[in-house]
């Protein structure tokens, strides 16, 4: 057997060759993200016993490898060597396919040759939260794959723990099966994961960035779920992609100017402007809707330039749910719509493996699109990230080939 | 009859000890005689004027009202002449979306009895007969409506939307209040370890009596810290946040992972700076609430009865003499309920 294979060379099933090809960050590199990230070989990692080594195929692309790349807010790197761990580098990526090349002693739920997708819920085995059976997303020992973890999905031969892979919905080509699982997840621990605000039949969800990853794979699993989505665009280019992904209707925001830090309530004619923006927006909804019905749950992830208008048009009783805050992390809520409305806010953050394999069943079973925007060779991997940075990437979800020698492979 | 009322809103000058119009019911109404009637914050704002709330004048609130049924209407049945009765404030439609499913704080014309309509502060009040609640014989008048109100709030706040649990921390910031003092012993009903910040050792003190575990001093001691140190940099589970603007942040730092903040006001301002990072990272719910539904006024009112929960009494005090009494709350000088006998 070879020390190092060709990306497309298959070592013998079950046997692992000491180096591999990888896309990694060092600290010395960060920044842009097209300069940021380089091809390197590198040492095949060794597995525990609850891991397992993926031959993989393709990978998705996530906003968490750009943050990676320029080493803000969190130099991954310094915490790893912080914590322990002996690789001055990040081989990062946190969504693909592939095959199970190897597996440690205690992996009972997948075997060496079966086609897996990897979520990217990440937490110690041991972990007391854990072994006593609560949702391993609030344990203290969680981490994003691929990002918090290393030698990701940008790797030859990824490492992941065994609970981490579902099987490959069939019918999916490797990059298809590859791009989706960290968006639609957390999508669905948005959308599925907050009882008592989970999606039901007719329920009005408002989706802020609806043609990114995450926002897509929102309206795809709104539908599923029977409910309506209402997408926010900011280009009226991108309504069509929404509509055919799901949504009941559609605004471009760009319609709007109140956007950004909520004025302040003392200050009448700012914050009366404001207030008619927000008032705009809410009615745009029911425009769109055709009713006058608030959202249910509104769908948020751009954070400081959008919350104050989610607070304020979310319906009585409901819920605005954030996992990230894309435009900023400074929001002012006015809590008086908080209560008097009795709404709440709820933060949220990757999913579990339940969650993460509900979202695939839906996926399987074609209910579910994974909204895979375009294909790239795997040299172009560091250009995607800057795609991304830069905010012109393709609507939906990216995915470079890795071991795959062609797009349009994997599906059976 | 006689009424602590207003002619137009304003300070404590507007109000007046004076003879007002009898309140007139209808066929599901009856009529109470108010033995005790509890202050809230929510008179002081009626008085002063809310936005959007354009009331008849004179005007009288009262919200926590207890007393006899004097009077009932043609098609009331199963209300008599000269029950005892506590009042649930409640107003709500009946007919929406929101009162079909029980939540009738909700409602989308919801108001309080007292806010909205005539209230308490008078030796009548006007009330839906579906919404008068027999008093067990051994509960008084000033305990069972220096109860209510506060303990729907905290009830609904703590049981329904935090969901707390035995062995859980609850943090209660700013314990002087009346949903804060009380949701001491709420706190303690569920199982839960209750902490207490307060600027005033004597509150803290009182609190201790309610059963508070952990109190802390905020004027002496950085409360943020102190929970940090004392948790193991864990945090709290649930915080009852009625303060606002001054301890927003620190409840969003001082609450662990998965934890949840619920808030029913702000005594301090409503605009609350947040470092969404700490939302999303560490999964928080932050869960506005706001009074409570007629099931949730029914169980606590329950507990009452049941002798699970107390009523906490600052002071009684003749109606007469309310303006004195506003002013004490006013000022925040009361541990527990100021209540009124006309």
């Amino acid at each position: 057997m070879a020390d190092l294979y060709d990306l497309g060379d298959k070592p013998p099933l079950g046997e692992v060759p000491k180096r591999m090809h990888a896309f990694a960050v060092r600290q010395s590199r960060f920044g842009q993200p097209r300069d940021a990230w380089k091809r390197e070989v590198l040492p095949t990692p060794t597995i525990g016993p609850d891991e397992v080594l993926i031959y993989v195929m393709a990978s998705g692309i996530n906003y968490n490898n750009v943050w990676a790349a320029l080493g803000q807010p969190l130099d991954v790197i310094a915490e790893r060597l912080k914590m322990g761990e002996p690789e001055d580098f990040h081989a990062g990526g946190s969504d693909c396919s592939g095959i199970v090349w190897a597996a440690g002693k205690d992996v009972k739920n997948v075997k060496v040759g079966d086609e897996v997708i990897v979520h990217s819920g990440w937490w110690r085995p041991d972990d007391p939260w854990v072994l006593s059976g609560k949702d391993p997303m609030l344990a203290e020992s969680t981490r994003i794959w691929g990002y918090q973890t290393n030698y990701g999905s940008y790797c030859q031969f990824a490492r992941a723990q065994g609970h981490q892979c579902i099987a490959k919905p069939k019918t999916l080509t490797w990059e298809a099966a590859g791009c989706f699982l960290l968006c639609a997840s957390t999508a669905y621990r948005m959308l599925m994961g907050w009882e008592p605000h989970t999606v039901e039949k007719g329920d009005v969800v408002l989706v802020w960035g609806a043609t990114g990853g995450l926002g897509s794979l929102a309206l795809e699993i709104v539908r599923a779920q029977g409910g309506r989505a209402v997408a926010v665009v900011s280009d009226d280019a991108k309504k069509k992609f929404c509509l055919d992904h799901g949504a009941v209707g559609v605004i471009n925001r760009s319609q709007f100017d109140h956007w950004g830090v909520m004025p302040d309530t003392k200050d009448g004619k700012a914050y009366g402007n404001w207030a008619k923006g927000a008032r705009g927006f809410g009615k745009a909804i029911w425009d769109a809707l055709g009713e006058r019905i608030s959202p249910r749950i509104v769908f948020e992830h751009p954070g400081e330039a959008t919350l104050p208008t989610s607070e304020f048009v979310c319906g009585t009783g409901g819920m605005i749910v954030i996992c990230a805050g894309t435009t900023g992390y400074n929001v002012t809520l006015d809590l008086r719509y908080h209560w008097m409305r009795q709404k709440r806010f709820q933060g949220s953050h990757l999913s579990n493996d339940q969650q993460a394999l509900a979202v695939t069943k839906l996926v399987d079973a074609g209910k579910v699109d994974p909204c895979l925007s375009q294909t790239y060779r795997f040299d172009e991997l560091p250009e995607c990230h800057q795609l991304m940075l830069d905010n012109k990437h393709p609507y939906g979800n990216m995915a470079v080939l890795v071991n795959a020698p062609k797009a349009g492979l994997g599906a059976s | 009859m006689k009424a602590l009322a207003f002619q137009e809103h304003g300070g404590l000058d507007k109000l007046r000890y004076q003879d007002v119009a009898d309140p007139a019911i209808g066929a599901g109404d009856v009529l109470v005689r108010v033995r005790a009637v509890a202050l809230n914050h929510l008179d002081l704002f009626v008085r002063e004027g809310l936005p959007g709330l354009t009331l008849p004048l004179p005007f009288w609130t009262g919200c926590d009202i207890a007393g006899d049924v004097a009077q009932v209407g043609a098609a009331v049945r199963d209300v008599n002449v000269g029950d005892r009765v506590a009042v649930n404030p409640n107003l709500s439609c009946g007919r929406c979306e929101y009162c079909g499913r029980g939540e009738h704080s909700m409602c989308v014309k919801y108001g309080i009895l007292g806010e909205h309509t005539h209230g308490g502060l008078a030796e009548y009040v006007k009330v839906d007969a579906r919404h008068v609640l027999p008093l067990p014989a051994g509960i008084r008048y000033e305990d069972a409506a220096a109860f209510i109100l506060v303990n729907m709030t905290a009830w609904r706040m703590l049981v329904t939307q935090a969901r707390l649990r035995a062995a859980e921390d609850l943090l209660i910031l700013g314990v002087g209040g009346g949903v804060s003092s009380t949701a001491v012993q709420i706190g303690k009903l569920c199982g839960a370890r209750v902490w207490v910040t307060s600027s005033s050792d004597d509150k803290l003190e009182r609190a201790r009596a309610l059963g508070a575990d952990e109190c802390i001093n905020y004027v002496k001691e950085d409360w943020v810290k102190v929970i940090g140190q004392r948790t193991g940099r864990r945090g709290v589970d649930v915080i009852l946040e009625n303060v606002g603007a001054a301890t927003w942040k620190g409840a969003i730092r001082s609450v662990a992972k998965g934890g949840r903040i619920v808030t029913c006001g702000a005594t301090s301002g409503p605009i609350a700076e947040t470092d969404i990072r700490l939302v999303f990272w560490k999964q928080l719910s932050i869960i506005g609430s706001t009074m409570s539904n007629d099931a949730e006024f029914g169980a606590v009112m329950g507990q009452l009865f049941a002798g699970r929960l107390r009523a906490i009494v600052d002071t009684v005090m003749p109606l007469r003499d309310g303006v004195e009494a506003q002013r004490r709350l006013a000022d925040g000088k009361q541990f527990g309920k100021i209540v009124l006998t006309p």
